[in-house]
């Protein structure tokens, strides 16, 4: 597969979705209600707009999906993204997000913070001289993660969750 | 003007310019934060400020923000901010040839010339286009919304403007989320309560350009400094003279760019590059290590800045991605910009130029002096910067309004932003989609209320016939055989300049023609 087939591929995908989200939302606008009963104009319904964005995403998608891409430049091995930090990042990203609210600030962002040196700094924490890197690490952690909600909490004044 | 002067020229805010610029030129200097998400940020945090002081941090940390990204550019090959990605061309190159001083002086250098061109239009624009825009009515403002969101998309992605008009589109169905103002009915709320509120701009940015940025970050692969810094920063004053025109022709594109609703300072930086390329009488040294290059690109975006805030002063429609949230900002903090500006408060927008004229001479003090300790950031390793850039994406938005569900918002929109960038699609129509959604919904029942249906009365006044034929145009550009025909009459003038230059030139092999080639 080469990167011009792979982005007319993801072109494709993208397309539908957005022709599919547009019809979606056409509909949805069409089944808004008018306000006959309280004679309201007929052009100022909620529908309307929403009845024109969703009509034109439609056809914007499905010309993304129909049409032939135009040339793209071929990425380097360089500029290619590495799965295994991407999938990392977002993986304590989201469980971050889905945990706030429901856990103290404080000791989730901690938690956060040393999950995020254990799968990003794996090498430098089981070198040869082990004691100093971990002794960084945990000092930025307990910085950062007792330092942020301090600030914003007596600097700031915000509440944090 | 006097009077704004003597707002400005407090201790107080002397010290809120320096810190705030000097912040600036940090998050543009770190690769992984971008001037907009370092303004979304800086906003949750400016709520107990006075609204001159909070207007006046963002403002500094806005224009030391663009020039800072110059300095990854140029020594990391990294654009700081997407503004300098047209610096990278030539200030890498200079640095890796040994001339990183060099490049980094003439980078301030122009920015700062740059910012003050882009003030003096800012200071001249801004009251006339208030005064015409006190005439617009609601078929004006509907037809530019549309040509915001149509521009923008199109010059955010010059090469397929089909998916800067998703985004943009995707931005204003995102904006219809929740209670429409005319009727309080709710809109796509998919029976969660808290989107009956609609969807937020603020975390809807910080997830747009953060937490996306954080994410590309950490599954990209390191780069290296090109070099070290040695000899002289400060740029000789021949060198500046001697790209006099290039400057002005720069600064003034950059603004005009700016003004352009929702393009910004990236499109300011390349259009400027590609003036400068194409009088320059070295077109082939560009890419490779121009000096040119690198004063257009630099001077080009510092001067869109200016130009950005122009409409967001004066329209409430934001010239920018950070103007957006500049505007967010003068709402949260009272301030109500729009054509009412120049008669309600006359003293802000000369306040706003004078602020930037000194963020100006902050950025080319800081600049020029601190070039070697600020080359220190640029070590500071991302595994220790991102996490830290994630928890203040999630405590900016909560912040603002005390609600866990916009934290989940920032998430969504940073996955979805993500996903998009990676596809090619631009970020800035989503979110000009987002601000302009309400204006244009609003403004199209109105027209069509008044018209009372009648299609044709959108294009029967002087100036929305204006607006109207500007999409037409707009849409057209993007089409290649109709963008052809629009160029036809440029083209065929121009061939026929062409024409006799070719007869009266050397034939090829004699010494005249081999000296030019040498030259070349």
């Amino acid at each position: 597969m080469t990167d011009q087939s792979n982005h007319r591929g993801a072109d494709r995908l993208v397309g539908a979705t957005i022709a599919g989200l547009g019809t979606l939302v056409f509909i949805g606008a069409l089944n808004m209600p008018t306000f006959e009963e309280r004679s309201v104009s007929p052009w100022t319904v909620p529908g309307i707009f929403p009845a024109f964005v969703g009509a034109v995403l439609a056809l914007l998608g499905t010309a993304l999906a129909l049409r032939n891409a135009p040339p793209i430049r071929t990425q380097s091995k360089s500029e290619r993204p590495q799965m295994g930090g991407l999938i990392g990042m977002l993986a304590l990203g989201l469980a971050y997000i889905a945990l706030v609210g429901h856990v103290p600030f404080a000791p989730l962002t901690i938690v956060f913070l040393a999950g995020f040196a254990l799968v990003f700094r794996p090498m430098a924490l089981s070198g040869q001289r082990p004691y100093w890197a971990i002794a960084g690490v945990a000092l930025f952690v307990g910085l950062i993660g007792f330092g942020i909600p301090t600030l914003f909490e007596t600097v700031f004044l915000v509440t944090l969750p | 003007m006097i009077e704004a002067l003597q707002n400005v020229l407090t201790f107080q805010s002397i010290f809120n310019v320096a810190w705030a610029t000097l912040f600036g030129i940090m998050i543009g200097s770190l690769p992984g934060l971008t001037v907009t998400m370092g303004l979304a940020l800086m906003t949750t945090m400016t709520y107990a400020m006075d609204s001159t002081q909070a207007i006046l941090v963002l403002l500094s940390l806005y224009v030391g923000a663009i020039y800072g990204g110059s300095r990854t550019a140029i020594l990391l090959n990294i654009p700081g901010t997407p503004a300098n990605a047209a610096t990278a061309l030539d200030g890498f190159p200079l640095a890796r040839s040994g001339r990183a001083s060099e490049a980094l002086g003439l980078a301030t250098t122009a920015s700062a010339i740059g910012g003050l061109i882009g003030i003096i239009f800012l200071a001249t624009i801004s009251p006339m286009l208030a005064n015409i825009a006190l005439s617009f009515g609601s078929f004006e403002y509907f037809w530019l919304g549309v040509f915001g969101i149509l521009i923008a998309g199109y010059m955010t992605s010059a090469d397929d403007p089909l998916k800067g008009w998703i985004t943009g589109f995707l931005g204003l169905f995102f904006a219809l989320v929740g209670q429409e103002t005319m009727h309080a009915y709710p809109r796509f709320t998919l029976g969660i309560p808290e989107l009956t509120a609609g969807i937020s701009l603020i975390p809807a940015m910080v997830g747009a350009f953060g937490l996306s940025e954080v994410l590309a970050t950490m599954s990209r692969r390191r780069a290296e400094l090109a070099g070290g810094i040695t000899g002289r920063v400060v740029p000789s004053f021949g060198t500046i003279w001697r790209n006099k025109v290039n400057i002005v022709r720069s600064g003034v594109i950059g603004t005009g760019i700016g003004v352009i609703p929702g393009v910004g300072e990236d499109v300011g930086a390349w259009v400027s590059y590609a003036a400068a390329r194409q009088s320059s009488k070295s077109p082939d040294e560009f890419g490779k290590g121009s000096t040119e290059g690198l004063i257009a690109a630099e001077t080009g975006n510092n001067a869109a800045i200016s130009g950005a805030i122009v409409p967001a002063l004066t329209l409430a429609v934001p010239g920018s991605a950070p103007a957006a949230i500049l505007l967010a900002a003068m709402y949260i903090h009272n301030i109500r910009p729009g054509p009412f500006i120049m008669f309600e408060n006359p003293t802000f927008v000369y306040e706003v130029f004078w602020i930037l004229a000194l963020a100006s001479l902050a950025m080319l003090v800081f600049g020029l002096l601190l070039t070697r300790p600020l080359l220190m950031l640029l070590r500071v390793d991302r595994e220790y910067l991102m996490p830290v850039v994630f928890i203040l994406c999630v405590i900016g938005p909560y912040a603002l309004s005390q609600r866990v569900f916009d934290i989940y918002v920032m998430g969504f929109f940073g996955v979805l932003a993500f996903i998009l960038r990676q596809q090619k699609f631009p970020m800035a129509p989503l979110i000009l989609g987002i601000i302009l959604g309400d204006l244009i919904d609003q403004n199209f029942r109105r027209s069509l209320r008044i018209a009372d249906g009648d299609v044709l009365a959108f294009v029967e006044r002087p100036l929305s016939a204006m607006f109207a034929l500007l999409c037409l145009l707009t849409f057209l550009a993007a089409i290649p055989s109709a963008r052809r025909l629009l160029m036809w009459p440029w083209r065929s003038r121009a061939s026929e300049r062409e024409a006799p230059e070719i007869q009266k030139s050397e034939p090829v092999g004699t010494a005249g023609s081999r000296e030019k080639k040498e030259q070349t």
